[in-house]
């Protein structure tokens, strides 16, 4: 059957015929124009590399206490300055940076598998699954998603681990609607039929032709998703619910600057401006993304 | 329209049950003895406990014990807090007024600059303008608020002198929390405002009205703007809640006193009965306010009401 269906003539979209050649490389070409998506995934791929470093070289120990080196302006010992027990700070951020984005990947990647697990069969099968699925989807939207994650993290107790539960259980509402969604735009598709009547099973019908046809939208929301994922880990932090003292998350991190702020000015600016930069450069590739690999949504907020 | 009022007011009544019942089964999940959620740290005998258990009903069954609840929930009690001794509605009550001022504020904020922005980038695609504002609009939503609140208390505290940085009372207070505050929510409404105006200005009856020789201003706040809001009405709602939930980290960074602060002071102290309480309360908050965004909608776009 596979070869008959390779046999077929390639319908021509007439779109752009490079992308029927070799989708790939056309893909890539145009994510290289696209400004937005390039400049967000190099600034993003820098960081994953720092982050990489950071956990194995630091120029200082980023836990060590140094007293009589508190407070030091940035300058040529302190990149960017020490805090208020002389622990550098560049080095705490360099050393947090995994943090921040595990925070991203774990919750993100919890939110997106109980999303597709969710989402599929709802969209799919429809019926009373659908209905259950997506009643109990509305009720944890009528929350708001950050009171979401506050309620869970104050069931489960504070910690970085449950941080990251709790944001991923809170964004599972909104990958759960873009699935089932995305489904119900393609179900009814001919290619759909044609491989239910040739006797396919539904779950094959699902992994081969279903999802790698809602992966467009999906990767667009998961990279979005790591954005808002991340700055709400750091918010959980700094109100002192996720990563505790002394580990150098940048959220926990301005929480306890917050307290010396008056002492110097760099306590604060620079863990907020890496957290800035860093969702920043993921917001940048999100939009980018969406440009190239999903028309409908283009120019949607 | 009276019996679209009707069922969607019908239609609220599940969800406010729902979420009733998830916050109630779901702090049942808190491991540990209930009771120590009311004798807190106080160390009691055992006769003392059967008789604290009894009066509270925990020897019932949970779905009578979640009845109980609601009905005293309906009546207005919310449980003793742990911490501060005395009724969660009295907290909240007292906690409320700060925290509907700031999210007002904030309101107000996003919607004069996310409009105004919007507005501006849509009218000149493509310049420099439209550059500049979606930069900002970018910033909205990347930067964190609660480091976005730091730097002004840097700047307009520390460094200028002009604001008090911490404190509720007075005008001058609410000035940067709400700054802070509504930046995300303007960011999120200038975005929508351009991309829909965008969208408006290219129908057909926008060039009607162009070549029967109307101005270009006038055109777009007469008949563009009229009908590329409907989207921006939706996410207003949505931002309500938002805010209403960002106060939370907001109250913290300038030492503002509400809700909040005193949903974090609560996880903090493992008071569970304020958390439970402020979170229903919240969470019902945010469904009456969709719920009359929902209406308000309808009233704006006729289509809703007879679809």
């Amino acid at each position: 059957m596979r070869e008959r269906a390779a046999a077929l003539p390639m319908p021509r979209t007439g779109v752009d015929s490079a992308l029927a050649a070799n989708p790939a490389r056309a893909l890539l070409r145009r994510f290289m124009r696209n400004r937005s998506a390039f400049a967000g995934s190099v600034l993003f791929g820098l960081i994953v590399l720092l982050a990489l470093v950071g956990t194995r070289a630091t120029p200082y120990d980023p836990v060590q206490m140094d007293i009589p080196n508190r407070l030091a302006e940035p300058g040529l010992a302190h990149l960017l300055g020490s805090d208020h027990y002389g622990r550098d700070i560049f080095s705490r951020l360099l050393a947090g940076a995994h943090l921040s984005l595990l925070i991203g990947l774990i919750s993100v990647s919890l939110a997106v598998s109980s999303g597709l697990l969710l989402g599929l069969p709802a969209g799919y099968f429809g019926g009373w699954v659908d209905m259950l699925v997506m009643r109990v989807m509305d009720l944890m939207l009528s929350f708001p998603s950050v009171l979401l994650a506050l309620g869970i993290v104050a069931i489960a107790g504070p910690s970085l681990f449950n941080v990251m539960l709790a944001v991923g259980i809170a964004s599972v509402p909104s990958y759960t609607r873009l699935v089932r969604a995305s489904v119900l735009g393609i179900r009814g598709l001919p290619y759909i039929e044609a491989a239910r009547a040739l006797g396919s099973a539904p779950l094959r019908i699902i992994t081969r032709h279903v999802i790698p046809n809602i992966l467009a939208p999906l990767i667009v929301l998961a990279t979005l998703g790591t954005a808002g994922a991340i700055l709400t880990g750091a918010a959980l932090s700094f109100l002192g619910l996720g990563a505790q003292q002394p580990t150098p998350e940048w959220g926990a991190m301005l929480s306890e600057a917050r307290n010396y702020m008056r002492l110097g000015w760099w306590l604060t600016v620079f863990p907020g401006l890496a957290i800035a930069i860093t969702v920043l450069s993921l917001n940048q590739l999100g939009d980018g993304l969406r440009d190239l690999l999903d028309p409908y949504m283009r120019n949607s907020p | 329209m009276g019996t679209y009022i009707l069922k969607r007011l019908l239609a609220a009544i599940p969800i406010l049950i729902g979420i009733s019942a998830l916050v109630f089964f779901s702090l049942k999940l808190v491991p540990g003895d209930p009771l120590s959620a009311i004798t807190g740290d106080a160390v009691i005998g055992k006769e003392e406990a059967d008789r604290l258990r009894e009066q509270y009903g925990l020897n019932d069954a949970l779905h009578v014990q979640y009845l109980s609840f609601v009905g005293r929930a309906i009546q207005g009690d919310l449980g003793r807090s742990l911490q501060f001794k005395r009724p969660v509605i009295d907290e909240i009550r007292a906690q409320l007024p700060a925290t509907l001022q700031l999210t007002a504020a904030a309101m107000v904020v996003a919607l004069t600059v996310g409009l105004g922005l919007g507005i501006l980038a849509a009218i000149r695609p493509h310049s420099l303008l439209d550059g500049l504002t979606m930069s900002i609009a970018m910033a909205g939503v990347s930067f964190p608020s609660f480091w976005v609140g730091l730097m002004l208390l840097l700047i307009f505290s520390l460094a200028l002198g002009w604001l008090p940085a911490t404190g509720t009372e007075g005008f001058e207070r609410l000035i940067m929390p709400a700054a802070t505050l509504g930046f995300g929510a303007a960011a999120i409404i200038a975005r929508l405002t351009r991309s829909s105006l965008l969208e408006v200005l290219q129908q057909q009856y926008i060039v009607t009205a162009r070549a029967k020789g109307l101005s270009f201003v006038k055109v777009v706040f007469r008949h563009a703007l009229r009908n590329a809001l409907i989207p921006v009405v939706t996410i207003v709602g949505l931002q309500f809640g938002n805010l209403l939930a960002g106060a939370v980290v907001i109250e913290t960074v300038f030492s503002r006193q509400g809700i909040g602060r005193l949903l974090v002071t609560a996880i903090l102290g493992r008071d569970f009965p304020l958390v439970q309480g402020v979170i229903l309360f919240v969470a019902s908050v945010y469904v009456i306010v969709n719920l009359l965004v929902d209406l308000s909608y309808a009233l704006i776009d006729p289509r809703i009401r007879y679809a």
